[in-house]
């Protein structure tokens, strides 16, 4: 189906090493679900995007060696033509959208093949009753939640039927249960003979339904590993590689979570109307100093709200008392910090290290502490860089710098793991857990189990608005 | 069960494409004041027959609001202050309640799905190209606001441009740091947006299909035809110097 015979491609204008991929041979055959797993920048974007054809019809760059696709030569096929054998999702589900509406957004590539009316309204009414994305019909696009936008650009995907899907980190935005309906659907496109490639950071929903995992290391393929081979491999050997655990995290939450008069923060009766809808209903929890505690529920549950409630973004009922104080919504902003999904829109500085400067009188004890600060998260050596060319990872880690360094009371985080590779999610947890330890209050609005298991004390589960349960995380000893 | 609920009217978007052009060349020719309210009454009644009944209050305030406003820029001519204030006041009030008419047409278009939009451009035959920039451009204003929103709320943590005071006092600070990761996120949503549509082979030339069906009926027809009888009736009586 798929053949990549010493492929090579460099970006116009890129720095040596940065997103190229070098003498990548591989094979994929009909039916094959393929895992491609590396550390962030290893190359395996720069490789779906060969296959779909983006690179070099639409970023320029050198390629060379040869594609065969079903035994055609896809390199002297147009981009569209090629889109339609090879469907793509795109890692951010915020930039991918052409139309304003949920349903046009998933005729679109149906549109443009094109495809009778019934065809087309056949394949859709499918792919929603598949993926039990009902709630999604017809709606604006812009107020969905992270995770529904990911949805939609899958299900775009889908109706299109090609005969090769290509992911790009899918799950990063999505909870468990989507995650699992994902896996099922892959498993039912891969049964049908669809041919998946998933470019993936977390591998549980697809642990039973993959047949092999390619490791990239440096833009090449270091090692194929069969499905059992693969699943063989030991954490030890997991974490080296930089990679998450194929298994979910062994965690429990139980015993109810007591609120006491001195807890950090208090959220008592919050409710919140936006655009008409209710997106939270009575919510009521408090948080402790020098704990953690996670923010999870399903897509579009009203996480991000309550969190944008909590630091006075946004305008709701109900009360918030921070050190036992009750606190109207400007002075709850200036007593926290919340570091939100997108780390682009949070850095504004030429420098890293001006960064922590912003706001403030430049001063020489300052610059020192920053410098410190930079040196406890492994910055240091990025210290003058523009914020801009840092990786996702490390700008995630220099946001946590300046959360820390703010001196506030109250942290937010919202999926501070989204999208961050075995090695950098357990930095980010153990450098999350070294500001509990300073005695902090943290709240992760997260999807990530990983996450959860291994940095949350307790969680607060949401949904439809309300509160489900707020429990503690019972870990296996 | 055997009867059909009967589907509500909503007029077709080349309607609202042509109220919108209709719009702008009413209040082009007609210059009275009366015929001008002529014209405003006739758009809160196409709005009230098109379903849209709830737009009719928001605007009537935003025309008493605009008349206001060039009521005290014609008064304050009279009372000696400066000619240039008066004058702007007087033309915001003017020339706003003017484009009420024809905005409020336009905001209707930009609510339609964006696949009925390009049906309905691709049956009046214009080229494909003018559907993809049309999508384009009603996909990146929202896209445009909902990044300055995000990062004017991250900016309030870092105590930049925090109150109307501090924001005119660090004015090119603020401003530096609103429009750097602006630009970069929009790049990037853009050239991210132009590589989605790409591979779903949205381009220029090339036959498409559209999922959604849009019908002309005699309903847009009639409320074409009362803005243009009411257009042309105004424009009539104030050229026979009745208005």
């Amino acid at each position: 189906m798929i053949e990549l015979k010493n492929i090579s491609f460099t970006y116009e204008n890129s720095r040596e090493g940065d997103g190229q991929l070098r003498h990548v041979d591989l094979q994929v055959e009909r039916g094959e679900l393929v895992i491609l797993a590396g550390r962030s920048g290893c190359g395996k974007t720069t490789l779906t995007r060969v296959l779909n054809g983006l690179c070099s019809q639409f970023y320029p760059g050198e390629l060379t060696g040869s594609y065969l696709l079903d035994g055609q030569d896809a390199l002297k096929m147009p981009v569209h033509q090629l889109g339609t054998m090879v469907g793509s999702v795109f890692q951010d589900p915020r930039s991918q959208f052409f139309t304003t509406n949920t349903t046009d957004e998933i005729v679109l590539g149906m549109e443009n093949i094109p495809l009778e009316r019934s065809v087309m309204q056949q394949r859709v009414k499918a792919v929603y009753s598949q993926m039990n994305i009902q709630r999604l019909l017809d709606r604006r696009i812009f107020p969905l939640s992270s995770g529904e936008k990911q949805l939609v650009a899958i299900a775009s995907v889908c109706t299109m039927e090609p005969k090769i899907i290509l992911m790009d980190e899918p799950s990063a935005n999505l909870d468990s249960d989507a995650m699992v309906r994902l896996g099922a659907l892959l498993y039912r496109l891969k049964e049908a003979g669809r041919t998946i490639l998933l470019s993936e950071h977390r591998f549980h929903y697809v642990c039973d339904s993959f047949d092999r995992l390619v490791f990239m290391e440096n833009g090449e393929i270091s090692s194929i590993y069969s499905r059992s081979e693969a699943l063989s491999l030991t954490e030890a050997q997991l974490t080296a590689m930089g990679l998450r655990p194929f298994q979910s995290p062994a965690f429990q939450v139980g015993g109810a979570f007591l609120p006491k008069p001195e807890d950090t923060l208090q959220v008592s009766q919050i409710s919140c109307v936006l655009d008409g809808r209710q997106i939270l209903e009575d919510v009521t929890f408090s948080a402790q100093s020098g704990r953690i505690l996670a923010i999870a529920g399903p897509n579009g549950a009203g996480k991000s709200t309550l969190c944008r409630t909590v630091t006075g973004l946004c305008r709701s009922m109900g009360t918030v008392q921070i050190n036992g104080e009750y606190l109207k919504r400007k002075r709850r902003t200036k007593q926290s910090f919340f570091v939100q999904q997108d780390a682009d829109y949070q850095l504004y500085a030429p420098t890293v290290a001006d960064e922590f400067l912003i706001g403030k009188r430049a001063s020489q004890e300052l610059r020192q502490a920053a410098l410190a600060r930079l040196h406890e998260m492994g910055l240091e050596p990025f210290a003058d860089r523009h914020p801009a060319s840092l990786s996702g990872g490390q700008k995630q880690r220099l946001l946590l710098a300046l959360a820390a360094e703010s001196g506030r009371d109250l942290l937010v985080f919202d999926e501070p793991t989204s999208g961050l590779d075995g090695y950098n999610m357990r930095l980010t947890v153990k450098l999350l857990r070294q500001l509990a330890s300073t005695g902090k209050c943290l709240l992760l609005i997260t999807h990530d189990m990983d996450l959860i298991a291994q940095a949350a004390d307790c969680v607060l589960y949401l949904e439809q608005g309300k509160t489900c349960y707020h429990r503690n995380v019972l870990r296996d000893k | 069960m055997g009867a059909e609920k009967r589907r509500r009217f909503r007029p077709d978007p080349r309607t609202w494409l042509l109220f919108c052009l209709l719009g702008i060349a009413a209040i082009l020719v007609i210059r009275s004041e009366i015929g001008c309210l002529c014209l405003f009454l006739a758009c809160l009644l196409i709005h009230l027959l098109a379903g849209n009944g709830g737009k009719i209050l928001p605007y009537g305030l935003y025309y008493l609001i605009f008349y206001g406003i060039g009521w005290l820029g014609v008064g304050l001519m009279d009372s000696g202050v400066a000619f240039s204030v008066s004058s702007m006041l007087s033309s915001i009030g003017i020339v706003s309640r003017k484009v009420l008419v024809p905005l409020s047409f336009a905001v209707c278009l930009a609510g339609e799905p964006t696949g009925s939009l390009m049906a309905a451009l691709q049956n009046l035959h214009l080229p494909k190209a003018a559907g993809i920039g049309t999508a384009v451009v009603l996909r990146f204003f929202p896209t445009i606001a909902g990044e300055y929103r995000a990062i004017r709320s991250s900016q309030r943590f870092r105590g930049i441009g925090v109150g109307v005071l501090h924001t005119l006092t660090h004015l090119p600070a603020t401003a530096e740091y609103i429009l750097i990761p602006l630009i970069l996120r929009t790049t990037k949503v853009a050239e991210e947006l132009s590589a989605s549509m790409t591979v779903r082979g949205v381009r220029f030339s090339g036959e498409t299909a559209s999922y959604r069906s849009i019908r002309f009926c005699w309903k847009d027809a009639a409320l074409l035809v009362l803005l243009l009888a009411v257009s042309w009736t105004a424009l009539f009586l104030e050229r026979s110097g009745v208005l």
